[in-house]
Formats: structure tokens, C-alpha cells, sequence
């Protein structure tokens, strides 16, 4: 990419805001800062901003006084709603351009108090303590892909442009869903459902981490990985949001497994996998996953939101909050060694009650 | 009727003599304001000394003899004065002849006061000039319905002089008994209707010539009782409590020029342990002129002797409260002398306990009638001003009388918010000064006392016990003062360390967004520098800065958990799980090998605690054993083992360090115990690192939820271990805290 893409941001904090600025402003991105008096001032400058690609918000705006000792008096996710009430709005003297809103927090605890349409305002959250100065260059690369997507989306709106696929090859309940939107809905909401309910959920496509379970392969052991997955070019996803999140689609996977063997992938225990893929991609280096304590099968299949290692379903107990998943959408799990000893249970928080009551009786 | 000669006949009024029985007996209603008449009728006559007798009183009947050396009457006086019924004398004369005296007694009834005791009244006068003195006898019995007052007479003699000069007034069948008791009682009441202590005028211009003067009131009153011809004096004086008040306060006018001035007041402390000494003024008004005769003092009393300094007793409260039920109070004074009923006993003219059980506890010291001894004194020349009702029972009231009680009331309320505010700041001044220390001081002294006194009567043999087990007595006080002063030391440091962490959290997200931002500046660097020389330094750098922020992190996790204030039982896996990663990358920097092994698999929930003390008591333990593997020169290693027998919870925590010396296990959790060796130059970070208070503070938060610790025996491989054992959440809280 040359154009430059530029990103605005506010916060309150004028010393800790140029650091956070300086490790975005890299690569073809540039952040700048935009200050304001008032709730009317910002937003109004915002609309004045004819090459805004996205925005970052700091979520405490009220704490600090900012350089001319003002205070300001409301939080990010306040921009942030009146920016989207003014996105969907066709009214041209109110109305403001489509793009992504980025949420900058101090604490994970932000995921609790953002209610769920709190946190529809918002692409992205990043937590501060995640800004690591290697970081920035994957959240830029995420944040490129994100202004990206809202760009591509608001130009073409046809579904298959937009994710490279054949729609004949997906959900069915998804195209429609997803037509439905493309037809009526704004940008954002768009791109939001496409990003939170088909890129970051494994369903259709999966992340690498899941790809390497069904594949039986221990990745982080495997010096023969990479090759592996240079193999996988074909089912690699290309569509929106691809710069940021490399994603395959199972669909291709299991079609390009069923050229090495008859036997589905689920149905092989990883053993049995690793033997067809180093006979097949003739590349010795790849080891098998050892199960988790406490785990019995070797069918990986999904990946454990504590450990974040491998296992089969079997072995994994449903996570809470998910009662409300689209037809498309696989559960996440986690071990029974995970459960049993709350191991990183941030990340998980809570087992569904089925899940408890199974964990109890194991106990 | 004689109507030819055109001459009208005239008519006057005539008067019954019942009259005379009505003025005596209905008018003057009390024997008490009789007595007083005539020994103000005295007091008029400028005596000094007066004689009461009272002869043969057991049973009615008796006779009373009042006995004076004033100025006597001469024969015109007794006709024109004395037998005239409501004469103008008083009103012509109200100042004596002699000492200038204001004349007490104006209405003119004293005589009528005669009539109400006795049956039968003799008057002996004489004057200093002439030879001989006279002698009137009254039957009182001779006035009766029907007859003319004035065809009633008696006869006059002369008889010799009984003494230089003065009135005796002999009054013979007396109606009521007279007991000895009834006869002090008039004596006090007698005493009391003379102002105890003549104040001196404190104007500049006032004139200051005999009113009320000291020299004016040199008036002696003896009374004495006979009985079978053997006489005793009747003994009292009014008592003087005002050396033992605690504050007096005094109001008096000031005059200035033409006629203007104010009223000032002073509140001066007496036996107050703290000084008052305020002097101020103010006016009333458009009605100033009507305080130019008042002047007032009240000596204020409480009755606990907390606020006094060493001069007045709790004995003396203890009279001075008793005695206040008689002679305490307001009292008002006219001319020197009593007006009745202010200040007597359910007499509230002032208000004063009305104000006081109304008001809520803002001014909270005792303030009622009870807690003075006062009297106003009040100046009236001519008489004009106060007026005396009929029956000499209260002044009327007019508009002086209502001025001067704002100006004294308005005194009061200013004395009262002084003496308050000074109580006030003793009292928590108290709490300070009389801290445990005192207390133990005081009980040392008391309990010494008391076995000095059983000492004195013990044979001597058992003296040499008594000795033994005083010292043993002294040896115990003397452990609890120790351990008392530990407790304020540990106390006093606990509040500096709370302080300090308080402040910690204040800033602790600051630090932390300033810390995460540097990391930004490092980015762009790793774009700029490519050798590898300098990608280590950045990942070094990014590696400090990153501790930094987790550290502060930390804080800030407890600060937030520390607010909230509830209790909720604990999941003691995930609380050491929390725990774990929150030292995580100071295991990493120290090189510390962290394990933690749960004995159960099912879920351990401790009783309900507060979430933030568990970060505390395991901290605390990491701090020790961090500091134990540091001084040991080994690769460190920590391990937790958690674990349920029945209804207890236990974890232990080990370490590999250098482990703890036999001797030192009983004493490490007492406050202030420390073996820690100087960490750095900085005092006062050794003083709140090494400050000794960590593992006693970790108990007795353990110890609050009743659980326990104390040092077990560790695995092998490993040297020390703590164990702490705290109870389990019962089905009951688990139900209720929803879990």
C-alpha cells in the first residue's frame, strides 16, 4: 500500500498520547491527534475531516485536564455513539463518512463494563498493556486492514467480491443474512458482523491455531509448519479483512485433504494425520500433538481457551455466553485441565451450566 | 340631714376595723415575709445589729422579740409613722437618716406583718437624744368586725430607756409553734434575703457615693431560740462556694459620657483546668439606660470534677451540689436586699432550665438552675425603676425588669457557648492526653494505695507477702505498659503504610499509561536500527518498561479489589491462579521456579473474605520467601500446595531459601520482628520493606476470618513452609452469595 492511510485519535492524556501516537504512525499510517474543548468541537472536527480513515478513542477521556486545562466531561464510547448515529443517517448536513472505530483501554476490565451494544460501537479494543513496541506493527497491519474493509465494503457490494468466494460454497443461512445487510445496512454494521461473526469466530474459516489442531500438528514443535501451510495456499482466505487476520476456509481444507485421503480429518487421530501429511507434502518435520492432562482424545479439533493448546470437543467443556451463536458458528471450549485448575480464566470466565454440571460430576 | 339651712351634710368613709386583720393575715402571706418585714424596718432604721428571739415557740402561743439598734422612733415618729396606716414616710424618706441607707421596706406594711404572727404587739422605742423611751401595746384581738378602725386605741407610755437607742418589737402570743427547725429555716431564709457580697460598682462616672456601700451593710442578724429560760443561739451563715466555682461570670454597666453606655460582661475561669478570661460589651437597643442598675454575678459550677483543676475536690462538688438545692439558684437583690421568689426552689425567672432541656446537644454542658450560685444586684435609688408587688413577693413587671433579664440572659448564652467551646476542646483534648497510658497510671496508683492501706493493718509477718505481691502487681502493669506501647507503635506505623498506599493508588494509572506509551516511542526504532546490537538493547529496554507497567498493574488490581468492599467466599484456586500471574514476571527476573499442585480437584471455597486480603497474605509470603532465596545463593523455588481436610482449607507455601532459625519461629509473627538485613541505603525504604509488620499483619487477617498459621514442616528440597488453614465456605453461604 503507498497511499497513506490516516487514522485520528483523542484522548485526554496529552504526555502518554504521543507515545501511543509515535508507534502507530508507522508503515503508511499516520495517527494524528485531534483536540477539543467540547463533546460539539470534536465532532464537529471529525466531520470536517475529509481523509479520516479511521478513529481511535481513548476510553477515559474525562480524567486528565488536557493541555489548556480543560476537562473534558464524557468517555470515548460517547464519541464514538454519536459518530455512529451520524454514520447511519442520510441526512448529508448531519451525516458523517463510514469507518472503524478503534477503542484504546487501560484495563482488560473494559470487556465487563462495555454492555453488548457498547461494545457494537467498536472494531477493535486494544488494551495498553498489548502495545508492545513489536506489536505496532501487527496493529497497524490490523488497522489498515480494518479501513480496508469499511472501503472496499462501502465501494462493492457484492458478497463474493467482497469475501472471494463462491457463495454457493457457504452457509447458505450466511449468504442471506449477509445479502440482507450488503442491501440496507450501513458500512460499519457490515463490516462489524462480517468481522465478529465469520473472521474472528471458527466456523467457515478457521485461524491457524485451529488449522494446526485439525492437521494434527503440533506447530510450535514443527519446523516443517510454514511449508505445510504454503501448501495451503488455495484454501487460504482473501477477501476483507485478510491483511490483518490470515484465515482458511474449511471448506477448502477438507477439499484439499480429500485429495491425500478418503477419511475425513475428524475422524483420524493426529498420529494418523501427521503419517498422511509427511508421506503426502514429504516434509519429515512435523510432530504430533500430545494431549492435554486429563485429556483422552487425540481427535483435535478445536483449540482450549485457557491453554490454548489443542484437543477434541470430547475433551472440552462449553464456555458460557453462548447461547445465541448463527448456525455457522462452532462453539469454543475449554480442557477439563483448564476448568478444573482456572487456568487463565480471564479468557474464558465462565463455563456454560451444562458444562458445570458435567465438571461437578467429574469432581 | 339639715336641708333648710342649706348646709349639706357631709360623709366620709368609715373603716372597718376588720381591715386590719385582712391587711395583716391575708397580705402578708408568709411568716417568713413577716419576719423579714420587720427586720427590714430595722434595716431602715439603720441597725447593725439585729436580735431575733424566739421564746417558748414549742407549741403556738410563744413569743417572738425582735430587738434592734437602729435609730429608734421618737414620739412623732411613732404617731405620725408607725400608727398611720400606709403613711407617706417612706415615700418622703427613702433613704435613711443615718447611713443613707435605700430604704428595704417601702410599703408601709411592716406593722400589718406584726398582726399576722402574734396576737398581741409591744413597741419600745427611743431615740439617742431623749431620756426616755416609749412603750405602745397592741391587742390585735381589739380590732373586730364592725368596729371603727380608728375608735380603736391603745395606750402610750414612757417607761425608762432599755438601751441607747433602737426599736424593740415584742410580739406575744404567737399564732403558729415555732420549732427549732421552722426557726433556722427562717434564719437561712433571713440570711439569704441580705446580698451575700456587695459588688462594686465598675463605672467611671457612676456616683459613686453611698449606695449600697460596704460600710452600709455592716447588718448582723441573731437569731436565738429560748426555751425554759435557757437560750441558744441559732448558729449558720450563708455559705461561700464561690472559691470553688469553675468559671464566674459578671455583668455590670459602664457608663460613658451623657448618659451613654454599655453593658459588659466578664467570664473568667476560677478552677477551670484551661484559662478563660473574656471581657466584652454590648447593648440593648433604645433601653440601655433602664441597665444602669444592674450588676450581677453567677459562679458557675459542674458537678463532675473532670474539668477542674486540683483545688476542688469531688467531696466539695458533692456539698456545693447539695447545697445548691437551697442556697444556689439566681438570686435577686434590691437594695441589698432579697426579692422573692426569684431563685427559689421551681423559680425559673431566667429561663434557664427551660433553654436547657429544649436545646439539643450542641452546647451540651449542664446549664440549668442547678449549676449557679449568683445574684443580681439591683440599684434603685428612688425606687422608681423596680417596684416591689404589694406583698413584697416579686417585682412588678415592668419594662426594667424585662431589660435587665435580656441583658442577663443575653450573658448567659454568650458564657455558656465560652465555657462550652473550652469544655468542648478538653474533652478531646481528653481523648489524647488521657490515652491508655493514663489509665494505667491511675489504676497503678489506685490499686498501690490500697494495698498501703491493707499493709497498715496486717501483722508484720504478712507484710513481707504484701511487699512480694506488690511487686509481682507492679512487674504486670509494668508488661502492659509494654505491650501498650507496642500497639501504638505498631498502630502509628500501620497508618503511615495506609497513607502510603493510599497515595500509591492515586497514581498508579498515570504511571501506568505513562509507562505503556514509552513503548511507542521503542517502536519506530526497531524500523530505524537493524543491527542486532541494537534490537537486544530495545528488547532489553521494552522488557523494563513492560516489568513497569505489570508492577504498577499490580497496585492497581488491589487498589480496585480493595474497593470493593464485599465479602464473598473465595475460589482458592483461582485466587492462586490471579496470584501467579500477577508475580509472574518477577518469578521470571529472579529466576524463580513457582509450582502450585491442588490436592482436590473439586473447587475449594474459603468462608467469606475479602477478596484483596488474600492478595496481601500471599504477597507477603512471596516478599519473605524472595528475600530468604536472595540471601541463600541458591536457583529459587516456590511451591504452593492446596489443599481440604473436613471443613478446613489449608495452603502452604514453601520455599528454598534460607529458612527460618529454630528460635525465631515463635516471634516471627510479633509485630515488629525483622531479621532483615539493610537491602539498600535508603532508610526509609528499609524502614517499610524490612518494617516487620508483614507477617504480623498477615495473621491477624488470618486470624479474623478464625483461621490459623504457623510454620510446618516443608517437603524435602524445600527449607520453609507456612501453613495456613482457614475455614470453608458452609452450603448455607454458598447458597446465599449465589454460588
Amino acid at each position: 500500500m503507498n497511499m497513506a492511510i490516516k487514522f485520528y485519535y483523542i484522548d485526554d492524556d496529552n504526555e502518554a498520547s504521543n507515545g501511543y501516537i509515535t508507534g502507530f504512525s508507522q508503515n503508511d499510517l499516520i495517527v494524528e491527534k485531534i483536540e477539543g474543548n467540547d463533546f460539539d468541537t470534536i465532532i464537529s472536527i471529525i466531520k470536517e475531516k475529509k481523509d479520516i480513515c479511521g478513529l481511535i478513542l481513548d476510553h477515559k477521556l474525562d480524567e486528565i485536564s488536557m493541555s489548556n486545562g480543560i476537562h473534558l466531561k464524557f468517555r470515548g464510547t460517547s464519541i464514538a455513539q454519536e459518530i455512529r448515529n451520524r454514520q447511519v443517517s442520510k441526512d448529508t448536513d448531519y451525516n458523517i463518512t463510514d469507518f472503524p472505530i478503534i477503542l484504546l483501554s487501560a484495563t482488560e476490565n473494559i470487556k465487563n463494563s462495555l454492555d453488548d451494544s457498547g461494545k457494537d460501537l467498536f472494531d477493535l479494543l486494544i488494551i495498553k498493556d498489548d502495545l508492545s513496541p513489536k506489536s505496532y506493527f501487527k496493529w497497524i497491519v490490523e488497522l489498515t486492514s480494518l479501513f480496508l474493509a469499511y472501503k472496499k465494503i462501502s465501494e462493492i457490494k457484492v458478497l463474493e467480491n467482497l469475501l472471494s468466494v463462491k457463495q454457493d460454497s457457504l452457509d447458505f443461512r450466511f449468504v442471506e443474512y449477509l445479502s440482507d445487510l450488503i442491501n440496507s445496512k450501513p458500512v460499519h454494521v457490515i463490516s462489524q458482523f462480517v468481522f465478529k461473526h465469520l473472521i474472528l469466530r471458527q466456523g467457515m474459516l478457521i485461524n491457524e491455531n485451529t488449522l494446526a489442531a485439525r492437521l494434527g500438528i503440533d506447530k510450535e514443535n514443527s519446523s516443517d509448519w510454514n511449508n505445510v501451510l504454503g501448501n495451503l495456499n488455495e484454501a487460504k482466505y482473501e477477501g476483507v479483512f485478510s491483511e490483518g487476520w490470515e484465515c482458511w476456509w474449511m471448506f477448502k481444507i477438507n477439499y484439499w485433504w480429500s485429495g491425500f485421503s478418503k477419511k475425513p480429518l475428524r475422524t483420524l487421530s493426529s498420529n494418523e494425520r501427521i503419517e498422511i501429511i509427511k508421506d503426502k507434502l514429504q516434509l519429515p518435520e512435523v510432530k504430533p500433538i500430545e494431549k492435554l492432562p486429563m485429556a483422552d482424545s487425540s481427535h483435535f479439533w478445536t483449540i482450549c481457551k485457557g491453554t490454548n493448546k489443542p484437543i477434541d470437543e470430547i475433551d472440552g467443556l462449553i464456555i458460557s455466553g453462548q447461547s445465541n451463536l448463527y448456525p455457522w458458528q462452532e462453539y469454543e471450549y475449554v480442557s477439563l485441565n483448564a476448568a478444573v485448575n482456572n487456568i487463565n480464566i480471564e479468557n474464558w470466565k465462565d463455563l456454560s451450566p451444562i458444562s458445570k454440571i458435567r465438571l461437578s460430576e467429574f469432581q | 340631714m339639715n336641708d333648710v339651712n342649706g348646709q349639706i351634710e357631709e360623709i366620709g368613709f368609715s373603716i372597718d376595723a376588720g381591715l386590719i386583720d385582712r391587711l395583716g393575715r391575708e397580705l402578708v402571706g408568709r411568716a417568713e415575709t413577716a419576719v423579714s418585714e420587720l427586720i427590714k424596718n430595722a434595716y431602715d432604721a439603720d441597725a447593725t445589729n439585729v436580735d431575733v428571739d424566739f421564746i417558748d415557740t414549742e407549741n403556738s402561743g410563744g413569743t417572738l422579740i425582735i430587738s434592734d439598734n437602729g435609730v429608734g422612733m421618737t414620739k412623732d415618729k411613732l404617731v405620725t409613722g408607725f400608727m398611720r396606716i400606709s403613711s407617706s414616710d417612706k415615700l418622703e424618706n427613702p433613704i435613711s437618716e443615718r447611713y443613707h441607707r435605700t430604704k428595704a421596706g417601702r410599703k408601709g406594711i411592716g406593722r400589718f406583718a406584726t398582726q399576722r404572727l402574734g396576737e398581741e404587739l409591744v413597741i419600745i422605742t427611743q431615740v439617742l437624744n431623749e431620756s426616755l423611751a416609749y412603750k405602745i401595746v397592741i391587742e390585735w384581738n381589739k380590732y373586730i368586725v364592725n368596729k371603727e378602725l380608728t375608735n380603736i386605741k391603745f395606750p402610750i407610755t414612757t417607761i425608762e430607756k432599755q438601751k441607747k437607742e433602737g426599736t424593740t418589737i415584742i410580739i406575744k402570743g404567737l399564732r403558729e409553734s415555732w420549732s427549732e427547725n421552722a426557726i433556722k429555716r427562717i434564719y437561712r431564709y433571713i440570711l439569704d434575703l441580705l446580698q451575700p457580697d456587695y459588688l462594686q460598682p465598675k463605672g467611671i462616672h457612676i456616683n459613686n457615693d453611698n449606695l449600697n456601700s460596704k460600710k452600709h451593710q455592716t447588718f448582723n442578724v441573731r437569731f436565738n431560740k429560748t426555751v425554759d429560760s435557757i437560750s441558744k443561739t441559732i448558729l449558720g451563715k450563708s455559705e461561700d462556694v464561690s472559691e470553688k466555682a469553675l468559671v464566674c461570670i459578671e455583668g455590670y454597666f459602664k457608663e460613658l459620657d451623657d448618659n451613654k453606655g454599655e453593658f459588659y460582661y466578664e467570664i473568667c475561669s476560677k478552677n477551670l483546668i484551661t484559662q478563660i478570661n473574656d471581657i466584652d460589651s454590648f447593648t440593648i437597643a433604645d433601653n440601655n439606660h433602664l441597665l444602669k442598675n444592674i450588676h450581677f454575678r453567677f459562679y458557675y459550677f459542674i458537678y463532675n470534677p473532670e474539668h477542674y483543676n486540683g483545688n476542688v475536690s469531688k467531696q466539695d462538688l458533692n456539698n456545693i451540689s447539695k447545697l445548691s438545692k437551697n442556697s444556689g439558684r439566681i438570686r435577686l437583690y434590691r437594695n441589698g436586699f432579697r426579692v422573692l421568689p426569684y431563685g427559689e426552689e421551681g423559680n425559673d425567672w431566667l429561663s434557664l432550665d427551660i433553654r436547657y432541656s429544649g436545646k439539643s446537644g450542641l452546647t451540651n454542658i449542664p446549664w440549668s438552675n442547678n449549676n449557679f450560685f449568683g445574684f443580681v444586684q439591683i440599684t434603685d435609688k428612688n425606687g422608681d425603676a423596680f417596684e416591689e408587688t404589694a406583698s413584697r413577693e416579686g417585682l412588678i413587671e415592668n419594662k426594667a425588669l424585662e431589660i435587665a433579664i435580656e441583658a442577663i440572659q443575653r450573658t448567659l448564652e454568650i458564657a455558656k457557648k465560652r465555657i462550652s467551646s473550652e469544655i468542648n476542646k478538653l474533652k478531646t483534648e481528653d481523648k489524647k492526653v488521657s490515652s491508655f497510658d493514663k489509665k494505667i497510671d491511675d489504676l497503678e496508683k489506685k490499686i498501690d494505695k490500697q494495698i498501703d492501706q491493707i499493709t497498715s493493718f496486717v501483722d508484720d509477718k504478712e507484710k513481707g507477702k504484701i511487699v512480694e505481691l506488690k511487686a509481682k502487681i507492679v512487674e504486670s502493669f509494668n508488661i502492659v505498659k509494654t505491650l501498650n506501647q507496642s500497639l501504638i507503635d505498631e498502630i502509628s506505623m500501620l497508618r503511615i503504610l495506609a497513607g502510603m498506599g493510599l497515595t500509591i493508588g492515586e497514581f498508579t494509572h498515570e504511571i501506568r499509561n505513562l509507562t505503556n506509551s514509552i513503548r511507542g516511542y521503542l517502536s519506530p526504532l526497531y524500523n530505524k536500527l537493524n543491527d542486532s546490537d541494537s534490537i537486544k538493547l530495545l528488547d532489553d529496554l521494552d522488557i523494563s518498561v513492560s516489568y513497569l507497567s505489570k508492577y504498577a498493574l499490580n497496585f492497581e488490581q488491589i487498589i480496585s479489589s480493595n474497593s470493593q468492599r464485599e465479602l464473598k467466599p473465595l475460589d482458592l484456586k483461582n485466587v492462586i491462579s490471579q496470584f501467579s500471574n500477577s508475580i509472574s514476571k518477577d518469578l521470571e527476573r529472579q529466576f524463580i521456579d513457582f509450582n502450585f499442585l491442588f490436592v482436590e480437584n473439586e473447587k475449594i471455597y474459603t468462608l467469606p473474605m475479602h477478596e484483596s486480603e488474600w492478595y496481601t497474605i500471599l504477597l507477603n509470603m512471596y516478599t519473605n520467601s524472595r528475600k530468604a532465596i536472595k540471601m541463600s545463593d541458591k536457583k529459587g523455588e516456590i511451591k504452593i500446595v492446596v489443599g481440604k481436610n473436613d471443613n478446613i482449607a489449608f495452603l502452604e507455601f514453601m520455599d528454598n531459601g534460607i529458612g527460618i532459625k529454630v528460635e525465631y519461629r515463635d516471634r516471627i509473627f510479633d509485630a515488629f520482628f525483622t531479621t532483615s538485613t539493610s537491602l539498600s541505603e535508603n532508610i526509609i525504604v528499609n524502614d517499610l520493606v524490612g518494617s516487620g509488620l508483614g507477617l504480623k499483619i498477615v495473621k491477624d487477617i488470618i486470624e479474623s476470618y478464625k483461621g490459623k498459621i504457623y510454620i510446618d514442616d516443608p517437603e524435602s528440597n524445600f527449607s520453609t513452609c507456612f501453613r495456613i488453614e482457614i475455614p470453608v465456605a458452609t452450603d448455607k453461604q454458598l447458597d446465599e452469595y449465589g454460588y
